[in-house]
């Protein structure tokens, strides 16, 4: 395979708290190829969302990313000027977030807020950037574009305005989508729906895009890899065929084995272990080797990544 | 236990005002008939705004019936009020999904469950400890967590403190709107085995509340489907899933992903158009027939009435599959 648009290596990102500094994630290593579909799987906390957005410098205040290498194309994500990071963000990377309601502008018009998104990144006028606009809205399956364009965001329903989001992060023709838990909020038919929508997106570009989830069966139908993660690392990765036909981490397991009805979720729940792999405490296999050290990413046996001490000792 | 007939929620009083300018209120549920069998769980389905927590609500008697009549064990419950209200609470418990907003956080565990046991007076002075105790440990919690408070515990810790409860108290009847939605999935596993631990020792009968189908199937002796305001389809489980009648259910179970990449990719499926409609502004007829691929004339002008099609399988669509 060519050279990957993206390439992270070791990052990780700490909150600086009154009781000394918190490491939310440590140690998360990826590289994404154009045309790719990359699946984050992981429960709420475990960091998927806060590594994406250290891609685009986004982190909330008190937290600081920091990796050995970040890069995108001649950009390096982690030191960018302001002005690099204007032309990244929206351009280079766009994102579609999971609550599509605080994502737009309530006292401005669905179209005034796409061509300003427009306007931004290429030279349009006005009329130029409209008749963009309602290309977009049609493509995202917006019936009634030119109607469409004057209405506010409290006119749509909620699939609707996710499918507006949809449309600001298309307008920038970005190279990298990151689609942050964007059908969460929404219905299961409607999910659907938006799911489709994006897979026909993508039919037609060279788009790479991250699909950053809880729902690991919702990874089957899109993502070419996945990625899972627990406690702010990366438990295993691996091709999504293989994920899904012989996963090997523990934890990986449990989350199928669920999603299969054929066992129970693993053991009782309780705070990470400060040192260790973070699965320690719920894990069926754990060792004493598991509580005292995080085992590193190693080759795991379906060609993926994993990280285990009971697969790789 | 539960008997409904004609169960309807109305959100807009019918004032004078209203009426003059036109305004039909607003009902969050339309003549709904319903029955939950003493020690069964009813598993209720459908999406955000379909009534699902409204038809709770209404059998706890917290919403008030427009119409209807509801009765539990064969006494009329519909125009209680006052004592005999009060007492009927105690008998009827919630739970509900967001286990961060429904502890106070500045009332000590203990005290929260306690507080049921005081408001009803069932107990009083060391008895209140012993019972609070053994409430926690139902749940699977030591009973020295009693003297904590909320923010100590995780969002699972939570929902079982919540699960403590409304159970001190020992109600007959829980209903459970939504409770393991804000539970990460590997721990929605455990909190089903406890739901259900918990009903076979204590002899509950439970309102499951979900939107996730593959939730509901693992807990639910018998599924019902709603769809605006309305039950459009009731079946024992492994019937509704195996043999979904309604083109909705259909289409809702069409929907669930499943974890299995070459199936999944083989799969030819048309995402369902359309959302739920406005209840303010229902379409006439069969609410879904705007989205239902077998719509015919009769579904756009007339309502389909909620019919038995097998044994225990009732369905509300002219055109059953």
């Amino acid at each position: 395979m060519n050279e990957p648009l993206l390439s992270v290596e070791s990052l990780s990102v700490t909150f600086a708290t009154r009781h000394g500094s918190h490491t939310a994630v440590s140690d998360v290593s990826f590289a994404l190829s154009a045309g790719e579909t990359l699946g984050v799987v992981g429960e709420s906390g475990s960091g998927k969302s806060l590594t994406m957005l250290s891609l685009l410098q986004l982190l909330p205040n008190g937290a600081r990313a920091q990796a050995t290498r970040a890069r995108l194309g001649e950009y390096d994500l982690l030191d960018l000027p302001r002005s690099d990071l204007d032309r990244i963000r929206g351009r280079e990377i766009a994102i579609v977030f999971q609550d599509p309601l605080t994502a737009l502008n309530p006292v401005v018009s669905i179209g005034r807020q796409i061509i300003e998104v427009l306007r931004h990144h290429f030279k349009l006028d006005k009329a130029q950037a409209r008749i963009r606009a309602i290309e977009l809205l049609a493509r995202v399956g917006i019936s009634d574009p030119v109607l469409r364009l004057r209405q506010y965001p409290h006119e749509f329903s909620g699939g609707m305005r996710q499918r507006v989001t949809i449309a600001m992060a298309l307008a920038g023709e970005p190279r990298i989508l990151i689609a942050d838990e964007p059908t969460t909020a929404l219905d299961v038919t409607v999910q659907a729906q938006i799911v489709s929508l994006i897979a026909g997106l993508l039919e037609h570009t060279r788009m790479g895009v991250i699909w950053v989830t809880h729902d690991l069966a919702l990874l089957a139908r899109i993502a070419d890899r996945v990625m899972v993660m627990f406690a702010g690392r990366i438990m295993e990765s691996a091709s999504c065929e293989e994920l899904f036909a012989r996963p090997q981490h523990p934890y990986t397991r449990a989350l199928l084995a669920n999603l299969r009805e054929s066992a129970a979720a693993p053991g009782a729940t309780a705070d990470p272990a400060p040192q260790g792999c973070p699965f320690s405490t719920r894990c069926a296999w754990v060792m004493d080797t598991c509580r005292a050290r995080m085992p590193p990413v190693g080759r795991a046996a379906h060609g993926g990544q994993v990280a285990c001490w009971a697969l790789n000792p | 236990m539960f008997d409904g007939r004609q169960l309807t929620v109305s959100f807009e009083r019918p004032s004078l005002l209203n009426r003059l300018r036109g305004r039909t209120p607003v009902l969050g549920l339309r003549a709904v008939d319903v029955t939950i069998h003493t020690g069964e769980t009813l598993g209720l389905v459908g999406e955000s705004g379909s009534g699902k927590s409204t038809l709770a609500r209404a059998l706890l008697r917290i919403n008030r019936l427009s119409s209807g009549s509801l009765l539990l064990q064969g006494q009329e419950i519909t125009t209680l009020e006052g004592a005999p209200l009060r007492a009927l609470r105690r008998r009827l418990q919630m739970i509900f999904q967001d286990p961060f907003g429904s502890l106070n956080p500045r009332m000590s565990v203990g005290r929260a469950i306690a507080e049921p046991l005081i408001v009803h007076d069932l107990a009083r002075g060391r008895e209140i400890h012993a019972r609070v105790a053994a409430s926690l440990e139902m749940v699977g919690l030591p009973a020295r967590f009693a003297a904590r408070m909320p923010h100590e515990f995780s969002g699972g810790q939570r929902q079982r403190i919540c699960i403590a409860r409304a159970l001190c108290c020992r109600p007959e009847f829980i209903a459970c709107d939504e409770v393991l939605s804000a539970l990460d999935i590997s721990l929605q596993g455990q909190m089903l085995e406890l739901l259900g631990q918990l009903k076979a020792q204590l002899g509950l009968t439970y309102l499951f509340i979900s939107h996730d189908l593959r939730v509901v199937k693992r807990i639910s002796d018998r599924v019902a489907v709603m769809y605006l305001g309305r039950i459009v389809e009731l079946a024992p489980t492994p019937q509704l899933y195996a043999r979904p009648a309604h083109p909705y259910t259909a289409a809702l179970l069409a929907a669930i992903p499943t974890p299995d990449p070459v199936a999944e990719r083989a799969r030819r499926f048309a995402a369902l158009p359309g959302e739920l409609p406005s209840p303010a502004h229902p379409p006439p007829g069969c609410a879904f027939h705007e989205r239902c691929p077998k719509a015919s004339a009769r579904c756009r002008s007339e309502q389909p009435p909620l019919a038995q099609i097998a044994s225990g399988h009732q369905v509300a669509c002219f055109h059953p599959n």
